[in-house]
């Protein structure tokens, strides 16, 4: 078995293991949000494109691994994009909260009156109101690049691949393959979380509807937070 | 709630909560760490209205998140290396193991250089480290070490940074034929 292969049987194993214990933990709420925002639509699309989504990105950023081999010389370009969307998905989940609670009508989460407000606002409403699940694709694609420290474990080693193939092409390949077997091992445990969450009863028991929607503000403040400070 | 002491240092938990059994199990290991290993439910549906089986597979997943959430920030979070400012030195049978990270301040998503020095041993292969987090697995990082001569080994690797906003990082130096051994130490984000 060539290296590369063995390297990406390794990382589709710890994408598994990692996604059960660290993406749970982490990315958990996003998830939750997501499940929680679709309504009266399959859970099971939408998340599937979510997750496609994440691991093309994941795909993405090993290939520019693998071709420049160099992980933190890559990495500092998209430091500040990384920051950015952490801070973006924490208003998203917060939104979402905001909208789950019923405190706040969807329109006003944004203080529509205002003209960035308004553009939000619009961009929140084809997010959580959309008719179609494809949105979830371009919503995976962003949330890939969110700050992850598996993530980066993973990167390191498509850099690597990428400094060990014969030439920059070959890079890519190994590079991209690396991460979309890591992103391809973290799908079922988010998939599970998504699965459990959304489940038509539970969006029926107000009590438990409302104890998400204030743990999800809770949670979304905590990313703006981190995101701030990353 | 039943315990039962597994094959070394594994401990498995019967909750038996009628009609929900939930097997839960996880690993301690020796430098104070836990890892759940696996969790089920077994229940059943009831014949109209949600499945009772159902709704206590999320209460049992719910608490196996919070479960392993807790562990993760609390296991094993003791620096004994204070990496920022000197090189760390500890025992390994009859060696001594010396552990050093250049440049200081050690700074994540930076390139460093890891170096082992080992003395009162016969020259043995090239030892390696495993960086990781105390509690979270964060996935294979190995940094490979080349002899530089004297029992001196180095090599460059990087150590991530965590959104979680945890610093603290191990180092795990294996030494062929003799173990290995841990360096707990700060870092700065």
């Amino acid at each position: 078995m060539s290296s590369t292969k063995a390297l990406c049987l390794l990382f589709l194993s710890t994408g598994f293991t990692v996604g059960f214990g660290h993406c749970i933990g982490m990315c958990g709420p996003l998830v939750v949000s997501l499940s929680l925002n679709i309504k009266g639509k399959s859970i099971a699309l939408p998340h599937l494109l979510y997750n496609i989504g994440r691991v093309l990105t994941y795909a993405v950023l090993g290939g520019i691994m693998g071709a420049t081999g160099s992980f933190t010389g890559m990495i500092s370009y998209i430091a500040e994009i990384q920051k950015g969307v952490m801070i973006f998905a924490g208003m998203l989940i917060v939104a979402m909260g905001l909208v789950m609670s019923g405190w706040v009508p969807s329109v006003g989460v944004f203080m529509d009156k205002t003209p960035l407000g308004g553009i939000v606002s619009r961009g929140f409403e084809k997010i959580s109101n959309t008719k179609s699940t494809a949105a979830y694709f371009p919503l995976g694609l962003v949330l890939g690049l969110l700050p992850c420290g598996p993530v980066y474990t993973a990167l390191i080693a498509a850099a690597r691949s990428g400094m060990e193939a014969a030439n920059p092409y070959e890079g890519i390949l190994a590079g991209a393959a690396l991460m979309t077997a890591f992103g391809l091992g973290t799908v079922p445990a988010l998939l599970l979380v998504g699965r459990l969450t959304g489940m038509g009863w539970l969006k029926l028991r107000a009590k438990i509807y409302q104890l998400g929607a204030v743990l999800m503000i809770a949670v979304g403040i905590y990313f703006i937070i981190q995101g701030i400070r990353y | 709630m039943i315990r039962a002491e597994g094959t070394e240092n594994k401990k498995i938990w019967l909750i038996p909560y009628a009609p929900c059994t939930m097997l839960y199990a996880q690993s301690f290991k020796a430098d104070g760490t836990r890892e759940l290993i696996w969790t089920t439910t077994y229940g059943y549906k009831e014949a109209n209205g949600m499945g009772r089986g159902k709704f206590l597979t999320v209460i049992c997943t719910v608490i196996v998140m919070v479960t392993s959430l807790t562990g993760l920030s609390t296991a094993g979070d003791t620096v004994d290396c204070d990496i920022q400012n000197r090189a760390c030195t500890k025992t390994l049978q009859s060696a001594t193991v010396t552990f050093d990270i250049q440049p200081k301040p050690v700074k994540a998503m930076k390139d460093l250089q890891f170096r082992v020095t080992l003395s009162g041993i016969d020259p043995v292969g090239e030892p390696t480290i495993d960086l990781g987090m105390p509690g979270m697995k964060m996935g294979p990082n190995r940094v490979r070490l080349k002899s530089m001569g004297d029992g001196v080994y180095a090599g460059t690797g990087v150590i991530v940074r965590c959104p979680s906003g945890r610093r603290i990082w191990y180092a795990r130096v294996a030494v062929p034929k003799l173990g290995q051994v841990d360096f707990t130490f700060d870092v700065i984000y």
